[in-house]
C-alpha cells in the first residue's frame, strides 16, 4: 500500500481507495510503501524534490490455474530530466525492500499513462 | 488499486475468425501427438535422433479439452497471430506485459528438464513464443535452440533468464496475442516428470 505526503502536511493512502493515477502529483513530498504482512513502513524522501514520482505493482498470473501471485510494489521518484530514478521496491514475499538505481526509460514504464513528461 | 482483469485464452476457431476457449481455473495446457481427441490425449514420441516440434496443443482436463486449431509449429509454411490470448479488461497495465515459464507456483527456479534444456536443445528451455499482436509470425520463427538472454519480442520461455516481453504496454479493454511451440528432443527423459512447468504473465498496474 502507498501513502503519499504533501507539502500542507495532508496525507492520501491506497486505503482510501483510490488509485494512484488519480491523485495530484505536484506538491508531493515523500512518498512511503507499506508491507501489509508486518505492518513496516518505507520512505521514499530525496533531499531535492524530484521530477517526479510513480508508483506500480507487479502480478504473475498462471496460463494453466489463472491463479495470481503478487510480486512487488514498487514507489520511485525520477530525479533528472535524462529519466534516472530511485526506487524502493518492495518484495510482497518476503518482505524485503531493496534500493534501486536505475533510468525510467530501462523500466518500458508507460510515462504517459502516469502524466509524466521529461 | 488499478488492477486490470487479466484473462487467457486459446483459440479454436480460425486465424480470420477466433473464437476464443478461456482457460479455467481447472484447466492445463497440453502439447499433444497428432492423435489427441477431445477425451484422450496423445503423448508426443519423442524422434530417435535429433529433435521434432510437438504437433498439437490442447486446453482443458485430462478428461476432456479443447484443441487450439490455431496453433502450428515453427516450420509451418502458414504462421497464425492468433493462438494464445491474454486479454485486460478495465484498467491498463504500466509496463509491457511478460510471458514466461517456472518450475512451479513459486516462479523461482527454473531447474526442470524442459525449461533447463538438454544437449539437443543446447541447455535451452523446450519452450519457445512469440508475440504476435498485430501479425504472425514468420515461417521458422524459432529454432530447436532458440533463446535471448533476457525479454524480447520471440524467445524461449525460462524465468528471467529467456521471456516474451511485449512490444507494448496493454491499454484497457485490449488485447496481448502469442504463438507458442515446444521442441520435444530425442534426448528427453520419457514420460511427464520434469515436463510441467507453469506458463505465466507477468503485468504490471498501479
Amino acid at each position: 500500500m502507498w501513502i503519499a505526503h504533501y507539502k500542507d502536511g495532508t496525507t492520501i493512502n491506497e486505503k482510501a481507495g483510490i488509485d494512484w493515477l488519480d491523485i495530484p502529483k505536484k506538491d508531493i513530498t515523500s512518498i512511503q510503501v507499506k508491507d501489509e504482512k508486518s505492518g513496516l513502513i518505507h520512505t521514499l524522501s530525496l533531499k531535492d524534490k524530484p521530477l517526479a514520482y510513480f508508483q506500480y505493482k507487479s502480478t504473475l498470473k498462471n496460463i494453466y490455474t489463472q491463479q495470481e501471485y503478487k510480486e512487488y510494489q514498487r514507489i520511485g521518484a525520477i530525479v533528472n530530466k535524462e529519466g534516472d530514478c530511485v526506487i524502493l521496491e518492495l518484495n510482497y514475499r518476503t518482505g524485503q525492500v531493496k534500493l534501486i538505481h536505475e533510468n525510467v526509460y530501462n523500466l518500458n514504464l508507460n510515462l504517459k499513462l502516469f502524466g509524466i513528461e521529461l | 488499486m488499478a488492477q486490470p482483469t487479466v484473462t487467457i485464452y486459446i483459440n479454436n476457431g480460425t486465424e480470420a475468425t477466433p473464437s476464443w476457449t478461456e482457460v479455467g481455473s481447472t484447466d492445463t495446457i497440453y502439447f499433444t501427438g497428432p492423435d489427441t481427441t477431445t477425451t484422450t490425449l496423445d503423448p508426443v514420441t519423442a524422434p530417435a535422433i535429433g529433435a521434432k516440434w510437438a504437433e498439437e496443443l490442447w486446453e482443458g482436463t485430462a478428461s476432456t479439452h479443447t484443441q487450439a486449431t490455431t496453433f502450428v509449429a515453427p516450420d509451418n509454411a502458414t504462421q497464425n497471430a492468433n493462438v494464445l490470448r491474454v486479454y485486460f479488461a478495465n484498467e491498463p497495465t504500466s509496463t509491457p506485459p511478460e510471458l514466461t515459464a517456472w518450475d512451479d507456483n513459486t516462479h523461482s527456479t527454473t531447474a526442470v528438464e524442459m525449461l533447463a534444456g538438454t544437449t539437443e536443445t543446447s541447455s535451452t528451455s523446450f519452450l519457445k513464443a512469440a508475440e504476435t499482436t498485430g501479425a504472425a509470425p514468420a515461417q521458422n520463427w524459432a529454432t530447436y535452440t532458440t533463446a535471448t538472454s533476457g525479454g524480447a519480442s520471440i524467445n524461449a520461455l525460462k524465468g528471467t533468464d529467456n521471456y516474451i516481453v511485449c512490444s507494448s504496454v496493454a491499454s484497457a479493454n485490449t488485447e496481448k496475442t502469442f504463438a507458442i511451440a515446444c521442441v520435444v528432443p530425442s534426448d528427453a527423459t520419457s514420460g511427464t516428470t520434469g515436463h510441467t512447468p507453469v506458463l505465466t504473465v507477468r503485468y504490471t498496474y498501479t
